[in-house]
């Protein structure tokens, strides 16, 4: 830009100042448009917006519901439009009780976790929630801060649920196992009708009123085991330790729902998780005794099983060895017999024919065997002998008596 | 130009502000009240656009979600004279903003009030039941006799009273000592009953075994001694049946045999010439004379 002066030497302020003004026009005539511009691009930058896949954008104009916006680019005009981008699709997950931290390390929260059974014993309940949003419009118009909402209406179900348990407080009915429950009913087996003799059975019918009701007894055993056994079954199903677990979680899941459909959340509880129902560690040692102490139950009844086992086999090899003993002895018996008569017929049949001859035959056979085998033989002559015989020294034989000699 | 230029810089913002103080969004969780120099002039319910009149009306934003309040946890003494921790939360929603605003003025002091009302509902409630009732399968409808009760008194403030839960319900942290012990106490009575129960069964399993050992041992004696009976029978009646056919040469021939096995190389026999044995010894007799 040149210098000008004026006449009197000095600058031209008033002609700059006024070809200042000049060229200021002549640039805000650009300034303009570039500013309307400027202005307009922050509008439609700051109204853009996307919704990912999966997401719904929720529209206010003036504060009103105006519509949803599909996955996509749009644009909302900024101070009038208000949109919320909410993922409905993202499963989400809240955890009640404990807290993991981590690379799966979990923290339990005893405040939270700790609570009362219906039996008014102390347990540790740990629940994972998994829900999602099903409706935006409730989601963010209905209900105040409803994942917070969601935390305490799933400790409220939680502990309602637990509430209602109990945790077993009396010895589980022993479930004998097959072999012992055979074992109880063969005990009625071994009255074996023994065949009593008439004598034995007379005296048997006079006391018969008084044996007779004995064995009447066993019907009313098989009808007291019943009503035992439902009970128990509810026990069991209530038992928030173990078996009532499942329901627990389904009853609390139900309770949830009902909760967070009555706030209004617009919520969708997808899954209601129990992890395993615990109790505090003042009295875990006292609970892990009594699983101990069932496993015992289990190792006696089975030793006692194991010795019944090595007992009864033995004692069946024992009696077919006495029976078996007894068939032998029979047959013998009878076969001995056969034989001997047999023998004896085949005798007597010859004897049939010539009677005198075989009777003396027989009779000499043995005369003479017997005399063969006797080492001392007196004979006394029939006429002496009747005299003789009375005064015989019988004690001491060995001197030879008058006519000793055949 | 100067002079224009601001007058309508001037007009612009004056528009500007009268427009902003006379245009009210009211949004889809809130309600609006007019108020004209503290005087309702009337109430919004709808979500929109709505107007005022600039600089004497002003709007006021009454909350239409669910709110909660969380009253303090407290001790409550229970009809059994048990003591309980009670931690009860309100959830609760403005349905009539005039009488809101003008009754309890905003959502602090709302919950305040709301407070007050559920602490004292519960205290009573609690006092009428047992512990074992509160804890367990009462705690529903009690809970909702509470919500009904509390409903009714806070309908004066234009608040709907949506429920009233218990957040935690435990026991003070002395007695929770003497809970543990029991706890122990009924687990070591269950330990003792399982081992008990083991050493029953065992020695029943025993004890019938025993039993069934001992009785399949006579059983099998009995048959046996049977057994040998029946042998001893048909025995017997083969014999007889063969013996009876001659008794006489039976007795005759079975004392030879005894004869014969009973008079032993040690004995001493003396016998009469007479005898049958020996008649031909002093003398031959006839044939025949042998024969009975």
């Amino acid at each position: 830009m040149r210098r000008r002066f004026d006449e009197h030497g000095n600058p031209d302020l008033r002609g700059r100042v006024a070809e200042y003004g000049d060229a200021m026009r002549k640039r805000l005539r650009w300034l303009g448009p570039i500013a309307t511009g400027l202005v307009l691009l922050v509008v439609i930058l700051s109204g853009t917006y996307s919704v990912d896949p999966g997401e719904v954008g929720v529209v206010r104009t003036f504060g009103k519901l105006s519509g949803r916006s599909e996955p996509g680019l749009h644009f909302a005009f900024p101070i009038v439009q208000r949109v919320d981008v909410v993922d409905l699709a993202k499963i989400q997950r809240l955890e009640i009780g404990f807290r993991t931290e981590g690379e799966g390390a979990v923290k339990m929260v005893p405040a939270e976790a700790q609570m009362l059974t219906g039996d008014e014993n102390i347990v540790e309940a740990q629940m994972i929630v998994q829900y999602q949003i099903a409706d935006p419009e409730k989601y963010l118009f209905k209900l105040a801060d409803p994942e917070a909402t969601l935390r305490v209406a799933a400790e409220v179900a939680l502990r309602s649920v637990v509430g209602t348990k109990k945790i077993t407080s009396s010895v589980e009915e022993l479930k004998p196992p097959q072999e012992v429950q055979e074992i109880s009913d063969a005990q009625v087996e071994p009255e074996v009708p023994v065949e009593t003799g008439p004598a034995a059975s007379a005296s048997a019918s006079a006391a018969a009123s008084a044996s007779a009701a004995p064995p009447v007894k066993p019907p009313p055993a098989p009808a007291k085991p019943k009503p035992k056994a439902s009970e128990q079954e509810i026990d069991e199903e209530n038992d928030i330790l173990t078996k009532g677990r499942e329901r627990a979680e389904a009853e609390t899941k139900a309770l949830l729902v009902e909760l967070m459909d009555l706030y209004e959340s617009g919520l969708r509880i997808t899954e209601v998780k129990l992890r395993p129902v615990d109790v505090p560690d003042e009295v875990k040692d006292a609970f892990h005794d009594v699983v101990r102490a069932r496993e015992e139950r289990e190792q006696l009844i089975n030793k006692a099983l194991g010795y019944r086992e090595d007992r009864i086999p033995r004692a069946r090899g024992e009696a077919q060895k006495v029976l078996r003993s007894a068939e032998a002895y029979k047959r013998e018996r009878v076969l001995r017999a056969q034989g001997e008569a047999a023998a004896f017929a085949a005798v007597l049949a010859e004897y049939k024919k010539a009677k005198g001859v075989t009777r003396d035959r027989l009779h000499l056979e043995v005369m003479e065997r017997i005399l063969a085998n006797v080492g001392r033989k007196v004979f006394i002559d029939g006429d002496v002998a009747d005299k003789a015989v009375p005064v015989l020294p019988l004690g001491n034989m060995v001197a030879p008596g008058p006519g000793a000699t055949p | 130009m100067k002079a224009r230029g601001l007058g309508i810089a001037a007009i612009v913002v004056v528009g500007l502000l009268l427009l902003v103080s006379s245009v009210v969004f009211v949004d889809e969780t809130e309600y609006v009240l007019i108020l004209q120099f503290g005087e309702h002039k009337h109430t919004v319910s709808e979500p929109g656009l709505t107007f005022k009149v600039p600089f004497t009306q002003n709007a006021i934003r009454v909350e239409k979600r669910i709110l909660a309040s969380d009253a303090p946890a407290e001790e409550y003494l229970t009809q059994d004279k048990k003591r309980l921790l009670a931690d009860p939360i309100t959830r609760w929603r403005v349905v009539d903003p005039l009488k809101f605003y003008t009754s309890v003025g905003n959502e602090e002091q709302a919950a305040r009030r709301i407070d007050d009302l559920v602490l004292s509902e519960l205290r009573e409630e609690l006092a009428r039941r047992t512990m074992s009732e509160m804890v367990g399968s009462k705690r529903g409808p009690m809970m909702a006799s509470v919500t009904e009760r509390v409903r009714e008194n806070a309908q004066s403030y234009g608040i709907e009273i949506v429920d009233v839960r218990i957040k935690a319900l435990d026991l003070p942290q002395e007695v929770q000592r003497s809970v543990f012990d029991r706890m122990v106490a009924e687990r070591e009575r269950l330990a003792k009953g399982y081992r008990a129960q083991g050493q029953e069964e065992s020695d029943k399993i025993t004890s019938l075994t025993d039993r069934e050992q001992k009785i399949i041992l006579a059983d099998a004696t009995r048959q046996a001694d049977k057994l040998r009976g029946d042998g001893d029978a048909q025995a017997t009646k083969i014999y007889a049946e063969v013996y009876g056919q001659d008794p006489e040469f039976y007795t005759f021939v079975r004392s030879l045999e005894a004869y014969e096995k009973s008079v032993g190389k040690d004995a001493t026999i003396v016998m009469s010439t007479r005898s049958q044995l020996f008649r031909y010894l002093s003398k031959p007799g006839k044939p025949g004379a042998a024969v009975d």
